[in-house]
């Protein structure tokens, strides 16, 4: 019966989040239709004749009703068909593919980081607040939420690469070429710069959370029943503040996506988001369009997951 | 049975720790069910926090005296420890149903968690002895109710559950403190006949810890009156309802509506508790007692017998029965 409810509101939360999709989608497609001017000449340039400018038309028939365009559009999308990069003359699902591999990658050994380093550094820091232990990690978490992402990937660069030469310092070759996984040390510094920040942020909200819950007075009635201190923390604190952490981590997958931008750019590595910064350079429409659609996609994703993973967590979320 | 023993609990705040509760003495026999009574701050919840050894900070702590068990100091374990010393026969249920359930957790796995520290030894399974207390506490269809979450309980219901797992640690005393203030009148008297019931079914003591009179009457054997963390009366119920000696006694009772006396306004105490900070020399309830006069700004009090077990902390008592000298 509960996994009904489960199941229930999980196909609710998945119809809303496809409704957002495709509201999303009519947004992107009018993207290539909000550049000032006639897209045409912005794709060719300013040197382009008339009747180069509607071959071109004809050829992304733009001359068509824009009714007729988007579902057009709508449907090549739902087989997979994101068009035609203007750049690489080639599709643009296959260009964000080669990129998807080392954003994903970096995403992934980020996301472990923050989850390492911020939910135990936490929980230690609220279990002994106050002492030595918990203001050593207060005043570092403050420090890395507060510097740049690039700083501290340009610090990384230079002590670990430039100065004790461990680890390379850009670049970042995939695990399918020789030296297969051994290839992942190409992100241990991109993602130890992107997680920074985010654990910092983790670990912060980790210990101000199971501060909050320690004073709630179900974690008296745990203490009344005599069971050992650790038990308290772990089963009725721990828990309980899980809860702020988990709704959280939605928050900060979906940053990443923005900082991805950065650390890619500053350890010049192959992903999404330096993709997304040339597309925009090349002002190569079709990528830009096929890439803001995935990010939406994999927020909404992400989202999702961290909904249903609240429900499973927190039996007080209604199925609204 | 147990013992309470000059017992002050202090905030360790700069430079003077401030008493919130100063000397509090009261001792609880077998069966029997102790009603704590006094205004909010009166010390009357950090008494029972101290007694169950769950004070909330390292700020405020037991300065001197002590909570006997049979005779076994417990004063300064908390409940783990008590459990590893075999001293675990205090349990308590709190003012906030709503609040004091572990909201992601199911309430048949809150009562087996106490069950498993402190039923291990009997051998009996935690699942069917969970079903028997839920019976105990008189919730319907025990084995479906088990699966809930606190949420899907009614505050009545809630405060059943919290009083099962009180009685999964196998208490000899129950310290209730306000159990039935969150609770709306009808599962109030529920809750209170449930607690008399078990206390005749377990022969377990309770400390009742209320503002109310109305309860008190209801359900106490013995009442004891605390004002700014002193007890200021102690007397069996019927004594202390006929026969109250203290001023600050006599004024709880002009608050309380009288249904004989409609036309009459309630008299209010004047003026207001005083704060821990600023509690004055001698009696604390001299700034507000009609009775005054110039020995009770300073010097201590008695401790005076009225008659069997009944003893109040004033110069001037007033016998004659209720209403007399306003």
């Amino acid at each position: 019966m509960l996994l009904n409810f489960f199941t229930s509101y999980a196909m609710r939360r998945t119809g809303a989040a496809a409704v957002t999709m495709a509201a999303a989608s009519v947004i992107i497609f009018a993207f290539i239709h909000l550049i000032p001017g006639d897209p045409t000449y912005v794709l060719l340039g300013d040197g382009a004749t008339p009747e180069q400018a509607e071959a071109l038309s004809k050829k992304m028939g733009l001359d068509r009703p824009i009714v007729v365009q988007y579902f057009t559009w709508a449907v090549n999308v739902l087989q997979g068909d994101l068009g035609k990069s203007l750049f690489f003359q080639a599709p643009v699902l296959e260009i964000i593919a080669d990129g998807a591999e080392t954003s994903l990658l970096l995403a992934g050994i980020t996301m472990v980081w923050v989850v390492l380093i911020g939910i135990p550094i936490g929980m230690l820091s609220a279990t002994r607040q106050g002492t030595a232990v918990d203001q050593t990690a207060s005043g570092l978490a403050m420090l890395f939420a507060s510097v740049p992402t690039f700083w501290v990937g340009l610090y990384l660069i230079l002590i670990f690469a430039a100065w004790l030469g461990w680890l390379p310092s850009s670049g970042y070759p995939s695990i399918f070429e020789e030296d297969g996984l051994y290839n992942l040390r190409y992100l241990l510094l991109p993602s130890l710069a992107l997680a920074a920040p985010n654990a910092a942020l983790i670990l912060r909200l980790t210990r101000a959370s199971m501060l909050d819950v320690a004073r709630q007075d179900y974690v008296r009635t745990a203490r009344a029943k005599g069971i050992r201190p650790w038990q308290v923390t772990t089963r009725h604190i721990f828990r309980n503040a899980l809860l702020a952490v988990v709704a959280a981590f939605g928050f900060t997958l979906a940053g990443l996506i923005s900082e991805a931008v950065v650390t890619e750019t500053v350890f010049s590595l192959p992903g999404i988001g330096r993709l997304v910064v040339q597309s925009i350079l090349r002002r190569d429409y079709p990528v830009i369009q096929g890439v803001i659609l995935i990010i939406v996609m994999l927020y909404l994703t992400i989202n999702l997951g961290v909904d249903l993973i609240n429900r499973y967590l927190d039996p007080r979320v209604e199925l609204e | 049975m147990l013992s309470v023993q000059d017992l002050t609990v202090s905030v360790i705040t700069g430079e003077q720790p401030l008493d919130i509760t100063r000397a509090v003495s009261f001792d609880i026999g077998p069966g029997e069910i102790l009603g704590v009574v006094g205004e909010s701050g009166c010390g009357k919840s950090m008494t029972s926090l101290a007694i169950m050894g769950l004070l909330p900070s390292k700020q405020i702590a037991v300065q001197s005296g002590r909570v006997l068990l049979d005779g076994s100091d417990i004063t300064h374990l908390t409940p783990d420890q008590r459990v590893d010393v075999g001293l675990s026969g205090v349990s308590m249920i709190f003012q906030e149903p709503m609040t004091s359930l572990n909201p992601v957790m199911r309430v048949g796995a809150q009562i087996m968690e106490a069950l498993r520290v402190h039923d291990r030894e009997n051998g009996r399974d935690p699942f069917a002895r969970t079903r028997e207390l839920l019976d105990l506490v008189h919730i319907p269809d025990a084995a479906l109710q088990m699966n809930a979450y606190p949420h899907e309980l009614s505050g009545g219901m809630r405060q059943r559950i919290m009083i099962a797992i009180a009685l999964a640690c196998n208490p000899k005393i129950l310290v209730a403190d306000e159990p039935t203030t969150a609770l709306d009148v009808t599962v109030q008297s529920q809750i209170l006949n449930l607690i008399r019931e078990l206390r005749d079914e377990l022969s377990m003591s309770v400390l009742f810890i209320t503002h109310d009179l109305g309860v008190v009457a209801q359900l106490a054997d013995r009442v004891c009156v605390m004002y700014a963390g002193q007890v200021v009366e102690t007397a069996d119920v019927t004594q202390l309802f006929e026969n109250p000696v203290h001023p600050y006694t006599h004024g709880l009772f002009s608050c309380l509506p009288d249904p004989g006396r409609r036309a009459e306004p309630l008299k209010p105490i004047p003026g207001q508790a005083p704060l821990l900070i600023d509690i004055p020399p001698g009696c604390a309830f001299a700034p507000r007692c009609a009775d005054v006069t110039e020995i009770c700004r300073s010097g201590t009090l008695p401790w005076e017998s009225h008659s069997s077990g009944h003893q109040a902390r004033c110069h001037h008592p007033r016998t004659g029965g209720r209403g007399n000298g306003q």
